[in-house]
């Protein structure tokens, strides 16, 4: 058979992976016995020790640092927290409701303040409360801190190059590794989760801040220079208004990385959402856990769209052109023309008031501050004029807060409109996992996962001696990559070794491999429905937002209840979590094969299937490759808390370590994943590459 | 040239080079200058932008420097505001060294005394056209009123009053160069640089555009500095052309030099699809030898020199062969017996200066038998041009 170029540069890898596969095979024959890594070595190796001994050594001179640190931040999220649930709910409703309506217009607004009084309806308002001031105040440091030192990076090489290994590794690193040095820096509660929060959310708004200062189009900032602008205006009046759609996304991830993390904190005693969550899951309290998942997710949808909206505003979307509320497809339909005008002229009336109420305060301000120069004066006329709006709110809400303070009350919330599905869903669980089918099902799955798939692959991998592994891994990543990452390969998985953590490294890769396996004996097929089929695609779309929006936390709890808590259970854990970059690629990558293609294998008679197999899915590889790499990205940072459920792993020495108060133990634990990451990540991230240079494709530029 | 013949000039550049790679100023001590471009480039990895290159500009004309992409030409003009550090060389913008002058003079410089206009006009997007205008007036610290004020009134002048307070994206492409010609008026500006600024919009647009920017120009006097690719462009925008090429300058001459007498076959092959017509004036299709008669003589007189030369007209002149007229052949021979004095038959039009384009010779030869005569600026008769010569000039031999 003859092979064309591009095809051979396709199966190359699937013939080299299958002689690897063999040649394992034969040496873990060869080699019966179990070859763990040498003692001596590990013995010679006492991280965890070091690590331990440096932090006592801290924690001796200079707790008093940390501490008076950590009152700081205690005091700031009393301080909000406190002003959060004192305030009666209305003026928090109306808040958030005015907040997402100057980004994202009336839709988003009601979107935001119904789902703010589900967290009512639900009974979690306190909960909410508490964890949106934990947000507050770590959110707002961890983006002046990466906005600061992104600016700084933005203007200096040295330093950029100095700082993108740090932040890439700040990235890598599952947010939970950071809970355990802040809890002996800081104690326990909500200040250690601030910090870890910092931490782990900082990396993408420092990178985004830098890249967009970076992605000023040269000849923007030539045309400023050439006016004779100084460094300082050029950056002040060009670069950063530039840049702000780009930090407003990086504003948004690092809310959503700081969520996931602030939901993972109760485990370190902070209270919130995630302590409901956490409850739901100790005490089996299905319905509890789902109820504050729900209100999580409506948090994550909440913060998630806000901040998307402002990226977008500041590139010039207006939400406010066309409908308001109504969905877009109903125009032409007579009822909804005219009631789209009559919010048209609403918007008018509250535009004018609120225009007029501007115009009304600047006067006063100008004439007020006339004494301290005409300049300033006018000054601040034209400022208090251009902020109209945030002026007419503020006025609003302290009007609503007067009313409920000084004329009626509004007292709680109403009872009437609260609800619980606690017991509906507690009932639907009882029902489902008392039926024999579902257990026949899930015991079946449980045992197929684990007879044919965990078991054997945990056997073999570690049964395999660790030379070879080590060996094979980095002799694969020299190929696909370069040579200072195989030997940053080589060193990752000796530290996995020294540390005593090999076995049950061996163990976690094996879980890994199945969830991803699944993930894509799953999630391909999926994909490809998704792609052919518009409708599917309209259902799936919608559920995989708020499947990557979710805290990885929440997927817990109905796996713990439909599964058990066993090892199985983790994979299925990782599994779901990992799924939707599989769905969301392989989708993508086929919509987007050219049509230019797609039309010459029309033209030559190919029927659907035809057009599907050897057209579509063909060219779609790479971008379902880049699929599987998210995913397993996504796996390795699941892994970690997967022992919640009974998974164990080196995601267990993480919770072992913290349980027992072993810094070093957790933290090599975390290292350990880490450089699993590198890895997988580098070699599935090569493989993708590849299979674009093979098809001609250039998927990054994008 | 002395010193105070240097201040006067608004631009000149001397001995300029621009070396872009690792280490530019060893490689100016140590390069070969016979090596060509790709060589230097190959032997050394270093890429000469600009090589030695000379030249002035004078107070209020547009010096115009066109080059195929890769000449160097937009790096030379940055070199002139420093936006591109030239490797070794004087750029004096009036008398004074750019090159050597600290940040702060430089800056201070590009807020008053020049401007640039870009190829992608370089808008602010985040800005409205009117606070994009006022740009250069902000930065220098104008007080916002006074500079909106002075952005208006710069808007109004280059046709785009009632879109101030658009965004640049939601103007079309002509628009968007009108608002980056605008930001470079706005600072008034003595000197004014254009890298290619037309070069992005359509050919209809960027027509209206030159004619636009010449319009403006017979205003506003400006010294200029235009960069482009379009050999057509150069010749309708410039009073002198430099001709680029591997950041050498290989000719510098007015339009009509340089069509009529290009250096190389590298020039010539840009000037050849030059209608000449459009470019070359009459001084250089004249004949100074044509038929003419005291206006003393009489008509038989006349008509006798015209026999013998074999003219179609005699050119009358006065005293300091200061033209009076032209007496037709047919008209000389019907009226030769009358004896009409010679001043009531001579006709007294059509007279053309030597520096006119042959173009406009056009229209008056398709109404004449006769060869047209050229007077200077005293009224002298300098020589006469005929169809033949028309022709040829249109042919382009």
């Amino acid at each position: 058979m003859k092979l064309s170029g591009q095809q051979r540069d396709l199966i190359k890898p699937i013939g080299i992976s299958a002689i690897i596969i063999a040649v394992s095979i034969i040496i873990a024959q060869l080699t019966p016995d179990e070859q763990k890594f040498p003692q001596q070595i590990v013995d010679a190796f006492p991280f965890a020790d070091w690590i331990n001994n440096g932090q006592a050594w801290l924690k001796a001179n200079y707790q008093w640092a940390t501490r008076a640190f950590a009152d700081v931040i205690r005091n700031s999220i009393d301080a909000v927290e406190t002003f959060l649930v004192l305030t009666t709910w209305p003026v928090i409703v109306l808040g958030i409701g005015l907040i997402a309506f100057r980004f994202g217009g009336l839709r988003l607004a009601l979107v935001c303040a119904l789902s703010t009084m589900v967290w009512a309806s639900l009974d979690m308002w306190d909960a909410a409360m508490s964890t949106l001031s934990v947000m507050f105040v770590s959110v707002l440091l961890a983006s002046l801190l990466g906005i600061v030192l992104g600016i700084f990076a933005s203007q200096n090489d040295r330093f950029d190059a100095g700082i993108r290994p740090i932040l890439d590794t700040m990235q890598t690193l599952p947010g939970f590794v950071y809970l355990l040095p802040a809890i002996f820096f800081f104690g326990i509660g909500s200040p250690p989760s601030v910090l870890a929060i910092v931490v782990y959310a900082l990396p993408p708004v420092a990178r985004l801040t830098n890249l967009g200062i970076r992605q000023v189009p040269h000849e923007t900032i030539e045309a400023a220079r050439s006016f004779g602008s100084t460094d300082r205006q050029l950056l002040f009046k060009v670069k950063l208004p530039l840049a702000l759609p780009s930090i407003a996304m990086g504003i948004n991830q690092t809310i959503m990385m700081g969520l996931a993390l602030v939901v993972l904190a109760a485990y370190i005693g902070a209270g919130g959402l995630g302590y409901e969550v956490y409850v739901g899951l100790r005490r089996l309290r299905f319905g509890q856990g789902l109820e504050a998942g729900i209100a999580i997710l409506l948090m994550a949808i909440m913060f998630d769209r806000i901040t998307t909206a402002a990226s977008l505003r500041h590139q010039g979307n207006d939400p406010n052109k066309g409908f308001k509320l109504l969905p877009i497809r109903l125009q032409g339909q007579p009822w909804a023309e005219t009631f789209e005008q009559a919010l048209t002229f609403i918007y008018a009336i509250c535009g004018a008031i609120s225009g007029l109420y501007a115009k009304f305060l600047a006067g006063l301000a100008q004439t007020i501050t006339r004494p301290l120069g005409i300049r300033f004066s006018t000054g601040l006329h034209r400022q208090v004029i251009t902020s109209g709006y945030f002026l007419t709110s503020v006025t609003l809400l302290t009007l609503v807060y007067l009313f409920d303070a000084h004329v009626t009350g509004f007292g709680n919330y109403p009872s009437s409109w609260e609800f619980s599905i606690q017991k509906p869903a507690d009932a639907g669980l009882e029902a489902l996992t008392t039926s024999t089918l579902f257990i026949g099902i899930t015991t079946w799955f449980r045992g197929f996962v684990f007879n044919w798939m965990l078991d054997p692959l945990a056997e073999f991998l570690v049964g395999l001696p660790w030379w070879y592994v080590i060996g094979l891994l980095s002799a694969c990543v020299w190929l696909a990559c370069n040579r200072s990452t195989a030997i940053v390969c080589v060193f990752g998985l000796l530290f996995i070794g020294a540390t005593g953590l090999w076995s049950i490294g061996m163990f976690s890769m094996a879980q890994i491999l199945v969830s991803v396996v699944l993930c894509m004996i799953i999630g391909i097929p999926l994909g490809i429905l998704a792609a052919v089929n518009n409708t599917f695609e309209a259902i799936i779309r919608p559920i995989l937002d708020a499947m990557q929006t979710l805290p990885a936390f929440c997927y817990l709890i109905p796996v713990l209840m439909f599964f058990g808590g066993n090892v199985v259970s983790a994979v299925i854990a990782i599994m779901i979590y990992a799924l939707p970059p599989v769905i969301r690629l392989t989708n993508l990558g086929i919509r987007e094969v050219s049509t230019e293609a797609i039309e010459a294998a029309t033209s030559f008679g190919s029927t659907f299937s035809q057009t599907l197999l050897k057209v579509k899915i063909p060219l779609a590889l790479p971008s379902i490759m880049m699929g599987v790499n998210q995913s397993m990205m996504m796996a390795l940072a699941m892994l970690i808390i997967t022992p919640l459920i009974g998974g164990g792993g080196i995601g267990r020495e993480v919770f072992v370590g913290l349980s027992q108060a072993n810094t070093g133990q957790s933290l090599q634990a975390g290292l350990g994943i880490v450089f699993f990451a590198v890895v997988l990540d580098r070699l599935t991230q090569a493989l993708s590459t590849r299979q674009q240079k093979a098809l001609g494709l250039n998927i990054g530029a994008h | 040239m002395s010193d105070k013949k240097r201040q006067d000039t608004p631009i000149v550049c001397k001995a300029l080079w621009k070396i872009f790679g690792a280490n530019p100023t060893k490689i100016l001590n140590e390069v070969d200058p016979t090596w060509s471009r790709t060589e230097v480039q190959e032997k050394t990895g270093h890429v000469i932008a600009v090589k030695d290159v000379s030249f002035q500009v004078e107070r209020g004309e547009t010096f115009v420097v066109m080059g195929l992409s890769g000449s160097g030409k937009s790096t030379l003009v940055r070199c002139i505001s420093r936006l591109i550090e030239p490797t070794q060389g004087e750029v004096l913008v009036d008398g004074v060294d750019t090159v050597t002058m600290p940040e702060k003079d430089l800056i201070e410089l590009r807020r008053h005394k020049l401007s640039m206009v870009f190829q992608h006009f370089g808008l602010l997007p985040h800005r409205r056209v009117i606070e994009n205008i006022a740009y250069g007036l902000e930065v220098r610290g104008m007080p916002r009123d006074e500079r909106l004020e002075k952005a208006g009134e710069v808007l109004e002048s280059v046709g785009l009053s009632g879109w101030g307070d658009n965004y640049p994206r939601e103007l079309s492409g002509g628009m968007q160069q009108r608002v980056g010609l605008a930001r470079a008026l706005a600072v008034d500006p003595e000197i004014m640089l254009f890298d290619e600024p037309f070069s992005a919009l359509d050919p209809l647009i960027r027509r209206e555009m030159q004619d636009e920017l010449l319009r403006l120009q017979s205003v506003v006097r400006k010294t200029m500095v235009f960069i482009t690719h379009d050999f057509l462009e150069a010749i309708k925008m410039g009073d002198h052309i430099a001709i680029m090429k591997d950041g050498e300058f290989v000719q510098i001459g007015t339009p009509e030099e340089i069509v009529a007498n290009p250096v190389d076959d590298y020039v010539r092959d840009f000037s050849e699809d030059v209608p000449r017509h459009k470019v070359l004036t009459v001084n250089s299709i004249m004949n100074s030898d044509c038929c003419c008669c005291s206006e003393d003589e009489t008509v038989s007189g006349a008509l006798a020199t015209m026999d013998r030369q074999q003219a179609q007209a005699a050119f009358i002149v006065g005293p300091n062969k200061s033209y009076q007229g032209t007496l037709t052949r047919e008209q000389a021979m019907a009226d030769s017996k009358s004896g009409s004095p010679m001043n009531q038959l001579i006709q007294k039009e059509a007279a053309v200066s030597p520096d006119a384009l042959i173009d406009t010779l056009i229209a008056t030869a398709t109404r004449l038998n006769h060869p047209i005569p050229v007077v200077d600026s005293d009224n002298e008769l300098l020589g006469a041009v005929d169809h033949r010569a028309i022709l040829l000039a249109i042919e382009g031999s």
